[in-house]
């Protein structure tokens, strides 16, 4: 046997499963189809301080771009929810550095790493697999006991497999970004978030900071009409005077799957983790934090079931329930506040805005960026279940 | 259907084929089998930038 597991993907899924398998003394292999980890990013960069420290991941400064204080809400009239704490709750990342660094750790954890090197099938033989990979022209295989998905949304894993990952056109949404430099930020330590059906229809625009001047500057719809979302970017952009006079220094393009989880995360031998099996929050389109608390998860039933020489689906299921107790509860909610937003329309919205500034909001301790707007209180749920 | 070359490789029209025809090569390129493809036109909506055609 060549590896106790094998993971597909270096994304934060897939290299903190390798970093904590690792530590757990397994034998690791990591591989990824892109010549260079994390690049090019799909990805806004906004993530809670709270989050990366519960996950041990240290505060540094390589990827590290920006702290940030909290949130700026706009609805649709252009009047914003500010929700502002007084120390730092949030960082803006370096993605190409973040991810390079994730897998950095979990090299020196111990697995092995392989770039530029691409998945192309998965054989069962005797209750174990072997992974077909290609690294330029050389093709070969790898025998391992457990495969992890850590894939993405172009994952195939699932595929291969039999685990149902795909998503419905209605509820993808599909996303453009800028980075830009030159902005006239009036607050370069909130985040800020755009709402509306002709800004951004089932999806919001952001302004991340940064930098004094510099941000990402992105935007997600659902894509059932005629306009691209680059198209809605550009309008969103030309229609801002302190985003229009910045210059754009990159591009980010990507699809978030705002399903919710799938239905079933296992089977024999084989597990998914994060994006490829939906672990992002669909409210919010933050991806990064689940996908590494699951692929810790993940990691720990591996080594489990390597313990018992068990690898069954059934054993393996622990893992799903394990994650599903851990965000399982945070994703539904997400996607129950999401289902109702959606069915707003721009003037329902203004007056959710209205209704949430009269509450003064401003102090609540939200501390996590990706899950703040599931702590508003439930007066909030009910207050716009009674619009609808 | 058709990739135009500004193509991104996000992956976004692969997690939304229904009939599982389009994956990203070793090398980011999408590849779509047009044996499978039922041009139901749903990848051509869901690029974020419009990269695909041939409805
Ligand atoms: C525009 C945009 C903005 C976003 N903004 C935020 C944000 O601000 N905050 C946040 O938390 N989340 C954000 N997200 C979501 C976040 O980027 C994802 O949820 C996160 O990257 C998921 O991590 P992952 O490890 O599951 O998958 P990925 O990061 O997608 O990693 C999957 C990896 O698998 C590799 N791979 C795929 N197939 C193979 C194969 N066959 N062989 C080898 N390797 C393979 C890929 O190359 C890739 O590197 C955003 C997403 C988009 C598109
Ligand atoms: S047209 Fe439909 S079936 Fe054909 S590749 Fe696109 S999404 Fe798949
Ligand atoms: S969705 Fe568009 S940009 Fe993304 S991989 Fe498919 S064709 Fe390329």
């Amino acid at each position: 046997m060549d590896y106790d597991t094998v993971i597909i993907g270096a994304g934060p899924g897939g290299s903190m499963t390798a970093k904590t398998a690792a530590e757990l003394g397994l034998d690791v292999l990591l591989v990824e189809k892109r010549p260079e980890i994390g690049m090019p990013v799909r990805c806004g960069e906004g993530t809670g301080i709270k989050g990366l420290k519960e996950l041990g991941i240290p505060k540094n400064k390589k990827y590290i771009a920006w702290e940030t204080k909290g949130e700026y809400i706009y609805s649709p009239d252009g009047k914003r929810l500010e929700i502002v704490e007084d120390e730092p709750n949030g960082y803006v990342l370096e993605r190409r550095m973040f991810d390079k660094y994730l897998a950095l750790y979990a090299a020196k954890a111990g697995a092995d790493i392989r770039t530029r090197t691409y998945a192309m099938g998965i054989k069962r033989e005797n209750g174990f697999l072997r992974i077909k990979l290609k690294h330029f022209n050389e093709v070969y295989e790898v025998s391992c006991k457990i495969v992890v998905g850590a894939d993405g949304i172009e994952g195939t894993v699932g595929k291969w497999t039999g685990l149902e990952n795909r998503t419905k056109l209605s509820q993808m949404t599909s996303n453009v970004q800028y980075e830009m430099v030159g902005l006239k930020l009036e607050n370069p330590e909130v985040m800020e978030f755009y709402l509306g059906r002709k800004i951004a229809p089932g999806g919001y625009a952001w302004v991340f900071p940064k930098g004094e001047d510099i941000a990402n500057v992105g935007l997600g719809i659902r894509p059932t009409g005629k306009d691209t979302a680059f198209e809605y970017l550009n309008r969103f952009i030309s229609s801002h005077d302190y985003l229009k006079k910045g210059k754009k220094v990159g591009m980010v393009v990507g699809g978030v799957p705002v399903q919710g989880p799938i239905t079933k995360s296992v089977t024999d031998n084989v597990l998914l983790v994060g994006d490829a099996a939906r672990h992002v929050d669909p409210l919010t389109g933050g991806g990064m934090y689940n996908a590494m608390v699951c692929g810790r998860i993940a990691a720990k039933v591996i080594r489990e079931a390597v313990d018992t020489q068990n690898f069954s689906e059934e054993f393996l299921m622990k893992y799903e329930n394990e994650w599903r107790e851990k965000v399982g509860a945070g994703l539904m909610r997400s996607l129950k506040v999401k289902e109702v937003l959606e069915k707003l329309s721009d003037e329902q919205m203004n007056q959710i805005g209205k209704f949430l500034r009269g509450m003064k909001i401003g102090k609540l301790d939200i501390k996590e960026v990706s899950t703040s707007l599931l702590k508003l209180p439930p007066e909030f749920i009910k207050f716009v279940e009674s619009l609808l | 259907m058709e990739v135009e070359e500004y193509c991104c490789y996000c992956g976004t029209c692969s997690n939304v084929c229904p009939e599982k025809a389009i994956e990203l090569s070793d090398n980011e390129k999408v590849e779509i089998d047009n044996n499978a493809c039922i041009k139901c036109g749903i990848c051509v909506k869901a690029c974020p930038v419009g990269a695909i055609y041939g409805l």
